[in-house]
């Protein structure tokens, strides 16, 4: 075996130094590229699913008059506007359900629409529910936004679909 | 060295030159910065530490931006309200170039009657005069920000003429807005008739 010299042992130290540090960039940029990747991958399909699970909790949660259901995905300081033009607060919604007040017997959603701006979610529909509150046709938006890792919806607002001679 | 296997030999016999370059000229003192200096003499490994400094300070830039979007709600209440401004101010003029530089391609927007339109639609009807406006007064009433989306409610006073049709009653308006690029657009609009008592 050749004995090591004080140059030699630098290029060879030189050499190492410099193969550790290309391995750390590529493992870098690799790992960079695959979080991003992973992201939008996530954004078109786990979100919409999650999200359509949510309204369909909602519609459930409406019927059964199940308030605390209604309380883990609104968020406490959500926007929330009826039909008529009103707004109201997230307590007074669960006030409402609580009290039967606002109360659904049947809700369903169609021509539902979904677009995804990162941590935001905007869906827009066309709902038909009987209930306490309302009957007509109406279309909606709610807005869901991430916050700490769960979705929580933070607009909803509707309204009433006018008879075709009113458009 | 004898009872060594090759492989650890090697390894000794590294670290011995390394120690012996590690001296100064006169195998005194223990110059650990010399050796440094020399290892930074090499052009490729200096390239090579400048690459990796270019790499972190886009990922701290990167990490910086969005905690500074999060840390400034206000900023970001007079930067959406700025956009809403803005944007009514262009549909007055008429102007769909404006306007259009403010909204999402993927707009929604549904109108007190109900009505759906794309962003392509609203802004046809604004040109060809299908939607007139006579009067716009928009009443910010509050913005929720959340990160890079934003919440905006209004009660809009507006007189318009839609197909033909005039429509003066007071309206509740949601506008949503999301950041994009560094930049806020109106993603979603959604109206409702304020119902009398």
């Amino acid at each position: 075996m050749r004995p090591f010299t004080p140059s030699a042992a630098k290029r060879h130290l030189i050499a190492i130094g410099r193969m550790v540090s290309l391995t750390v960039l590529i493992f870098a940029f690799v790992g960079i590229a695959r979080g991003q990747a992973n992201d939008k991958n996530q954004s078109n399909d786990a979100i919409k699913k999650q999200i359509l699970r949510l309204e369909d909790i909602q519609h459930e949660a409406f019927v059964k008059g199940d308030a605390d259901a209604i309380d883990r995905i609104y968020a406490d300081d959500a926007s929330l506007t009826y039909a008529d033009g009103k707004m109201i607060t997230k307590a007074q919604l669960l006030a409402d359900i609580r009290s039967g007040k606002h109360k659904l017997f049947q809700v369903t959603h169609d021509d539902l629409n979904m677009h995804i701006y990162g941590n935001t979610v905007v869906v827009t529909g066309h709902s038909t529910a009987t209930g306490t509150m309302y009957n007509t046709p109406r279309r909606l938006t709610n807005v869901y936004v991430k916050q700490n890792g769960q979705w929580r919806l933070v607009a909803h607002h509707v309204t009433y679909v006018a008879q075709q001679t009113d458009k | 060295m004898d009872g060594l296997t090759p492989g650890a030999k090697h390894d000794v016999l590294f670290l011995l030159a390394l120690v012996q370059e590690g001296f100064d000229s006169d195998g005194k003192n223990w110059d650990r910065m010399g050796l440094m200096k020399q290892l930074l003499m090499s052009k490729k490994n200096v390239l090579l530490l400048l690459v990796m400094m270019l790499s972190l300070s886009l990922v701290l830039v990167r990490t910086s931006a969005s905690q500074t979007a999060a840390a400034s709600p206000q900023a970001a209440k007079q930067a959406v309200l700025k956009v809403s401004e803005d944007i009514d101010k262009a549909m007055w003029r008429k102007d769909t170039g404006e306007m259009g530089r403010y909204i999402s391609d993927n707009l929604e927007y549904t109108n007190q009657f109900g009505m759906l339109f794309t962003k392509a639609q609203w802004l046809e009807n604004v040109r060809t005069g299908t939607l007139k406006i006579r009067y716009l007064k928009h009443d910010v009433v509050r913005i929720h920000v959340y990160g890079d989306a934003a919440v905006l409610i209004g009660i809009s006073h507006a007189t318009f003429v839609l197909n033909g049709k005039t429509s003066n009653t007071p309206r509740r308006f949601t506008r949503l807005f999301a950041k994009q690029n560094g930049q806020w657009l109106l993603v979603g609009q959604h109206f409702s008739a304020i119902e009398k008592p």
